[in-house]
């Protein structure tokens, strides 16, 4: 074809990068792919260490039964904690998704290895500078940072280098699919995972230039260049970054969803199409409900406050409830073929001691919670009562912990094994881990939702205000902690099962080890 | 249902062509749940009675705090306390770290109180009422509200606003017709409020930054042994006073917004003292000196 002579000298393969068979999936995994993949996971994994210890510091110390954090340790953590589990920790596993679904799963090398490693270090550099600044004191400003509160120039630059890595990551995962189609080693459909993480991709992409555009300035008024930022335009930007990249999550919690039933139970959903118009339908819906955002806020009319916030809002509802369905129904299909009978048989034809199992049955109970929470907050007149309370909280850990941090570990339960090929490590105790930890958030959400319903504010070192306070105030955050205080320890146990699979886990090549089956 | 495919291979060709009816079903339906949700919120904006405010302007944040001073000096009361007869609206400034005025409203009767902050975002939340509003500077929220029940509220800070952020806490209080009615006879009896005169005579006069920086327009002073008066102007948007500690003294002159004057006074023997500024958080941000007494 004259397309395929038509290269670009720079699409060529430069050098022949080493290369092995997978036993467990018969796909061509190139070293410098399975090296990026990994790095990346890895990366992750730590910066997930980092923000469940910080937020297993300020959730105890929010129990009025303990307060032991001053305020400033209190909100320096509490700033530590949304940048390193709401922001590194999904990006960098996000970004280990694009890698491998891009490569490995095409049986394709990567467009450039040395574009990855470049994105990869600068996403670290500029992870550690934010960091730093946090723990210095000097930007003990949330992660949102709303001006004219105002953080040392370094955390904004951080940021800024973070996404700049991102952005490199994108381009290489794009340039990627193009290079593999180009050479022919694809020429059907993506499959379903590279799809849905090619809409997150571009809702990533989406969500780093809003960032941007808010962070460029706020890095001006930082260093005394601009006078003044209006906070409501900032809010404005910011929540096109913070926002979009919670359907980036959203959408890579999905594509994890689709990798445990493929790995664990040789399912996949039940529609090819079904599925991708899902995908799709997140780019469509996913921009504009940043105006939930601004339903409380002295800025925008009411009706663009209810279009954006709260229609947009239950519209989003549509593909996460479609996409529930497919990956249950396509699971119900795969075991009623091979036999399952019954409306439930199906059920009992799953192995409920799979770390599999427990994290998909995690995740997609607490998600569900969690997108109905959404929907009542992003309700006009509902967001009225709960703006700014714990009520927020509860949805936000529904959503990003509860649904994608259960399903991201479920996922890496079975990725992290295959790139390394050796067994996880622990064998069972990642079930006990996926079931301790649901559990745990389970309370902790409860403690949560019960206090944002009274009306207790969230993002405070303490909530006392010299007593006379409503009946539950203590009541509800002494049972948040209680939740706190198993799934910190849980998550920290997914933290040690991670890397003692990497410096310990039994080397092998036989797929069942690598890869146990999730049904009976 | 049509044959589920591996989500991490290449589908087959034809499966964009394939859309089965059960999953058509389950679309329509949810598509239904979406309209009906829908429908129920719009109804409430009309036929609610709990919605959000409609009213929001821009405002020039100095002429703001001038204008909620103005309105806290025409109508306070011996309490301290800012009595809003109905049918005037309320003004209400946020800062770093309280609100001010403390507001008396009248009970079953319609009230638009405006809110603005002096200086990063707030969160205006009533306790116990379930009433949550957005503050910005430089943005002026109009909340119109009809309080139902006489009583004492707290008033919190639910967006984070800086390292004193759990202290910032004030009062509403509501209170019967009659009790109203009585306050305001006084009130117009009494003039207006007398605090935030001139300099007291014989004064060491300074200034808090014209600019809202919290900063003094000094930091150290000097005195002779015996009664130290200290008279600062507040040309700020922001409220503020002057105190003085030290040495067992701790004196606090009465905290005053744009335009007013805070004056403490203390007999100090011979020795090295404080001067400060007692609104939470403007201390720790530099708003204090050392006032030196020989």
């Amino acid at each position: 074809m004259a397309v395929v002579e038509q290269i670009p000298q720079i699409l060529r393969p430069a050098h022949e990068e080493t290369s092995r068979m997978c036993p467990a999936t018969g796909l061509r995994v190139y070293a410098g792919a399975q090296a990026l993949t990994l790095a990346n996971a890895v990366a992750a994994v730590l910066a997930l260490a980092l923000g469940g210890l910080f937020g297993g510091l300020i959730g105890l110390s929010r129990s009025p039964a303990l307060e032991f954090l001053g305020p400033s340790t209190y909100y320096a953590s509490l700033t530590a904690h949304g940048v390193a589990a709401l922001v590194l920790w999904p990006v960098f596993f996000e970004v280990a998704a694009m890698v491998f679904t891009s490569t490995i799963l095409l049986n394709a090398r990567a467009y450039s290895v040395a574009l990855g490693w470049a994105s990869f270090a600068l996403m670290v550099v500029g992870a550690l500078v934010t960091f730093v600044s946090i723990m210095s004191g000097e930007a003990t400003v949330m992660f949102t940072a709303y001006p004219p509160l105002v953080a040392t120039p370094a955390f904004y630059v951080g940021y800024l280098v973070f996404a700049v890595g991102t952005l490199l990551a994108i381009v290489n995962f794009a340039l990627s699919i193009v290079k593999a189609r180009v050479e022919g080693v694809i020429t059907g459909s993506l499959p379903v995972i590279t799809y849905g993480v090619a809409c997150a991709a571009i809702l990533a992409l989406l969500s780093i230039l809003s960032g941007l555009v808010a962070l460029v300035p706020a890095l001006f008024y930082s260093l005394g260049w601009i006078e003044g930022l209006d906070p409501i335009v900032y809010r404005g930007w910011f929540w096109g970054l913070g926002h979009t990249l919670q359907y980036v999550n959203v959408v890579a919690m999905v594509v994890a969803w689709y990798g445990i039933i493929a790995l664990a139970y040789r399912a996949g959903p039940v529609n090819q199409k079904f599925t991708r118009i899902a995908f799709i339908l997140y780019l469509v819906i996913a921009l504009p409900v940043l105006g939930h955002h601004f339903l409380v806020d002295p800025s925008l009319g009411t009706g663009v406050k209810f279009v954006g916030g709260t229609f947009m809002g239950f519209a989003l509802g549509i593909p996460s409830l479609m996409h529930g369905l497919a990956v249950m129904g396509g699971v119900e299909y795969g075991l009623r073929r091979e036999g399952a009978t019954g409306l439930f048989g199906w059920l009992k034809r799953l192995d409920w001691t799979s770390y599999g199992t427990a994290a998909l049955a995690g995740s997609l109970l607490i998600f569900a919670v969690g997108g109905w929470s959404g929907t009542v907050e992003t309700t006009l007149p509902l967001n009225l009562v709960n703006h700014n309370t714990m009520g927020v909280p509860a949805h936000l850990h529904s959503t990003v912990v509860g649904g994608m941090t259960i399903a991201f570990m479920g996922f890496a339960y079975y990725l992290v094994p295959l790139l390394t090929t050796r067994r996880l490590w622990g064998g069972k105790l990642a079930t006990v881990q996926a079931y301790a930890y649901t559990a745990g958030l389970t309370i902790m959400i409860a403690g949560q939702t019960w206090a944002g319903i009274l009306g207790v504010p969230r993002r405070t070192q303490s909530a006392s205000y010299g007593g006379d306070l409503p009946t539950g105030w203590d009541a509800s955050m002494n049972l948040n902690a209680i939740g706190v205080a198993i799934a910190a320890p849980a998550g920290a146990l997914f933290v040690v099962i991670m890397v003692m699979t990497i410096v310990a886990g039994k080397k092998t090549s036989v797929a069942e080890e690598l890869v146990p089956s999730g049904t009976h | 249902m049509s044959a589920s495919e591996s989500p991490i291979a290449s589908p087959a060709p034809g499966w964009a062509k394939r859309f089965p009816r059960d999953e058509k079903l389950f679309v329509v339906l949810v598509l239904v749940s979406v309209a009906v949700m829908t429908a129920f919120s719009v109804g409430w904006l009309f036929w609610g009675s709990q919605n959000v405010p409609t009213r929001a302007e821009i405002v020039d944040q100095k002429a703001y705090a001038a204008q909620v001073n103005e309105f806290a000096k025409r109508y306070r009361a011996d309490d301290g306390k800012v009595w809003v007869p109905p049918g005037t609206d309320a003004y209400m400034l946020a800062f770093r770290f309280g609100w001010t005025p403390e507001l008396v409203l009248q009970e079953d009767t319609k009230y638009t109180i405006w809110i603005s902050s002096a200086d990063v975002l707030h969160g205006f939340s009533i306790v116990g009422q379930n009433l949550n509003l957005q503050i910005a500077p430089k943005h002026g929220f109009g909340a119109t509200i009809t309080p139902t029940e006489s009583g004492r509220y707290r008033i919190i800070c639910n967006e984070y606003c800086g390292l004193d952020h759990q202290k910032m806490t004030s009062f509403l209080t509501v209170v019967p017709a009659s009790e109203m009615a009585a306050t305001q006879e006084t009130i117009a009896a009494g003039g207006s409020d007398t605090s935030g005169g001139g300099a007291a005579a014989g004064a060491i006069e300074i200034s808090a930054d014209e600019a809202n920086a919290l900063r003094f327009n000094v930091t150290e002073l000097s005195a002779e042994a015996g009664t130290v008066t200290i008279s600062m102007a507040n040309p700020s948007a922001l409220p503020h006073n002057v105190a003085i500690k030290g040495n067992g003294v701790d004196e606090k002159g009465e905290i005053v917004g744009s335009g007013g004057t805070s004056t403490v006074s203390a007999d100090l023997a011979a020795g090295t003292y404080t001067f400060y500024c007692s609104v939470p958080g403007h201390e720790q941000g530099g708003m204090t000196g050392t006032l030196t007494v020989t």
